[in-house]
């Protein structure tokens, strides 16, 4: 976890000083184009001319373009990002998602013992408190006859989510790699999306949010939705900045059982968290009969399940192995 | 420029009055100061300190929200028989409907204002300058239709109120095209408002298709029973004239609307308990209770039997003849409304909620303070709109004594 913990800051550092740190990156080969502006003008890279060149220094280095292209500059010709300008183009990126993915998820109800690693991390992650939950771990059972199990459940990210059109502000969202997203400066905390969910993905923040050290100089990011912010949703994001660095989700990469599954449809690969082992979706799917949750709504869920069959470890919780609830 | 004598003309009105006047205004402000309070700690400590949780997550402001826009759109039932069929009784006092539709307007921004978690936001829902969600979202729609029908009932009253103040002859065919327009755009305000609700697969309880019919049939209701009991207390207290004929006439016009009420409301008892799904838990809630917990049934019974109650004295012609049981009548069905809109048809659409989760909700401390100061700085803005209102069409003001007050 303190791992964990010291990665997520060192890249909040870097985002809090949002200006031309990001050339050591850049220097080490892994350019990343949101940290840095050309004088000339956001998004056209201006060529330095040859006179300037010649009458200032030569040191020159290589960036990568909007546009993915590798380009190279003078260092002069490079000025810091002003901090307004940093948050737009997070903002952006934000906005418009990872092109050419469609992000899936696979949760193996079979594997689930309540361990509660993924809404640990999670939260910690989020800054969410206690109680709040973009991911909860469930203790279900659909019948008096059939065994109780534990069902984690994140937002689905539904291909036709009804959280997003009723939000009357544009602030809720879906990106084109198939994230529903929240943007929390936007929100008005009107909570029609919380009404339109049929799965109570989403979380309101009630109150002052919990207070996490240096959460005051941050920039928001809406890939992380951090710091929360008082009178507005909160939602399971797929750990989307997560993914914009090529790495697993938060919950996948911390449960110690193999529940998760990650992936992209478009590649149909989906790689466990815990093990790592990279499978086709379509064959774990078809093969498990694996399902998603009320697909009658028409909601197009984008998190699967494997059903809670031939578990491995016996359902047990607070010292029972069966649930008591008269409504089954 | 005679405009702003207009104006000062209103002003003068407002600020002079007797001693009922201003020791209703006087209370009005105490209670408005008490709310208040209650409002600030909201404020502060955020929306915590209402009892909606992410189970329940709207409650007592979007109940009342609700409720008001029925009361907004019931000035369409005074409007459509004054205007279309001539009826002289009613043509003056039509005004008071408009009047009551505005400030119910206001009163609905006040709700929704209070209920969101930043006011400061707010600004998002203008067209142009924020990112409003239209035609997507629905609370995109209603904010429209309610602006729309807002300005449209502020132009008429206005207009008539200042043709009057100069002793002119209002031009019908100016008034005409607006009232008639106003009769869809008050259908609209409460239609949209029952869609808010309606196309959410997410809450089987207000997934009928009757929704809609149903809010209008109430909203029928309790806008002109607010309405009966002023003119009796205006008529009373003030100048303002009104025939016993014209208030019975309201009455006849309400039976129907109770009728095609209840029978909905059979329709939709029927529905859900014959089939007998999974989705019947809410009605069980709202009528019975659920895991020992009762806490709206109280509400929801009072409801049906004030209701039930006001539809027979209205519905018999010696009752709905008789001013004394028609006001009871008139009160019951209002507060019937009322139940029925602010407790009744928010809350068990979220109990249990879609985990099946059972949250039992009743309003907080703060919520009740926050809802009277609204209701407090609503009956404030009708009493003065009001009384300029009556000074100028019963009692004669215009500029004339304007310009008598001036010079003396």
């Amino acid at each position: 976890m303190s791992e964990k913990n010291k990665e997520s800051k060192s890249r909040r550092d870097f985002l809090k000083t949002g200006s031309l740190i990001g050339l050591g990156a850049v220097a080490a080969g892994a350019a990343t184009y949101a940290g840095f502006a050309y004088e000339g003008g956001k998004g056209h890279p201006k060529v330095p001319h040859i006179e300037d060149s010649l009458s200032e220094t030569e040191q020159k280095i290589k960036v990568l373009t909007e546009n993915g292209e590798l380009a190279e500059v003078d260092i002069n010709s490079l000025a810091p990002v002003e901090k307004d300008e940093y948050q737009t183009a997070i903002q952006q990126q934000g906005r418009e998602g990872l092109a050419g993915k469609h992000w899936t998820m696979v949760i193996d109800l079979s594997k689930c013992r309540n361990a509660r690693m993924c809404m640990a991390a999670c939260q910690n992650a989020h800054h969410l408190r206690e109680e709040q939950h973009h991911i909860n771990v469930l203790r279900m059972q659909d019948d008096r006859n059939s065994a109780p199990y534990f069902m984690p459940k994140p937002c689905f990210h539904c291909d036709n989510p009804p959280c997003t059109k009723v939000c009357p502000v544009d602030a809720t969202f879906k990106r084109q790699d198939g994230i529903v997203l929240i943007d929390n400066e936007r929100c008005i905390g009107c909570r029609f999306c919380i009404a339109a969910c049929p799965y109570s993905a989403r979380v309101f923040n009630w109150f002052e949010p919990k207070e996490v050290e240096g959460d005051d100089d941050l920039l928001y990011n809406v890939e992380l939705n951090v710091p929360q912010k008082k009178g507005t949703i909160s939602k399971c994001l797929f750990s989307a900045d997560r993914l914009r660095e090529g790495k697993l989700p938060y919950c996948v990469s911390a449960c110690p059982n193999g529940v998760y599954y990650f992936g992209d449809l478009n590649e149909d690969t989906v790689t466990n968290g815990t093990s790592g082992e990279t499978v086709r979706f379509s064959e774990l799917i078809r093969d498990n009969a694996g399902y998603t949750i009320m697909p009658e709504l028409g909601t197009k869920p984008r998190v699967y399940y494997l059903p809670a069959k031939n578990r491995l470890f016996p359902f047990q919780f607070e010292g029972k192995t069966t649930l008591e609830d008269e409504h089954i | 420029m005679s405009f702003l004598r207009f104006l000062l003309g209103c002003f003068k009105i407002i600020t002079t009055g007797g001693r009922i006047y201003y020791s209703s205004i006087f209370f009005l402000f105490v209670l408005i100061a008490w709310g208040a309070l209650g409002y600030f700690d909201q404020l502060q400590n955020g929306l915590i300190t209402t009892n909606m949780r992410d189970s329940v997550s709207w409650g007592f402001y979007i109940g009342n929200f609700t409720f008001l826009v029925g009361v907004a759109a019931a000035a369409v039932m005074l409007v459509i028989p004054a205007y279309i069929y001539n009826w002289k009784p009613l043509k003056e006092i039509v005004i008071f409907g408009e009047i009551l539709a505005i400030v119910a307007v206001i009163m609905c921004l006040g709700f929704i204002m209070v209920d969101i978690g930043k006011p400061l936001h707010f600004w998002h829902m203008l067209p142009f300058v924020g990112t409003i969600n239209f035609p997507a979202s629905i609370l995109a729609w209603d904010f429209f239709v309610l602006f729309f029908y807002f300005i449209l009932n502020i132009i008429i009253v206005t207009y008539l109120l200042y043709k009057h103040f100069y002793k002119k002859e209002y031009k019908k065919s100016y008034i005409l095209p607006l009232v008639l327009l106003s009769i869809p755009a008050a259908i609209a305000i409460h239609t949209v408002t029952a869609f808010l609700f309606n196309a959410l697969p997410a809450r089987p309880f207000w997934n009928s298709a009757l929704l809609a019919p149903r809010f209008l049939t109430t909203a029928f209701c309790s806008g002109p029973a607010i309405l009966i009991l002023l003119f009796q207390v205006l008529r009373k207290h003030t100048k303002f004239e009104i025939q016993d004929k014209a208030i019975f006439t309201i009455a006849e016009l309400m039976i129907y609307s109770m009728a095609i009420f209840l029978f909905f409301t059979i329709s939709e008892f029927f529905k859900e308990f014959y089939s007998d799904t999974e989705h019947i838990v809410y009605w069980k809630y709202l009528l019975f209770g659920i895991e020992g917990n009762r806490a709206i049934v109280v509400y929801s019974w009072a409801s049906i039997i004030m209701g039930f109650t006001a539809f027979l004295l209205f519905l018999i012609p010696k009752t709905r003849k008789n001013l004394k049981t028609l006001n009871i009548g008139a009160v019951l069905i209002y507060f019937s409304v009322y139940f029925e809109k602010g407790i009744a048809l928010i809350i068990p659409g979220f109990t249990p909620d879609t985990l099946g989760q059972y949250i039992f909700y009743v309003p907080s401390h703060t919520e009740i303070r926050t809802a009277i100061m609204i209701f407090s700085s609503g009956a404030l803005l009708f009493t003065i709109i009001s009384k300029v209102a009556i000074a100028i069409l019963f009692e004669g003001f215009s500029f004339e004594s304007l310009d008598k007050k001036v010079t003396q």
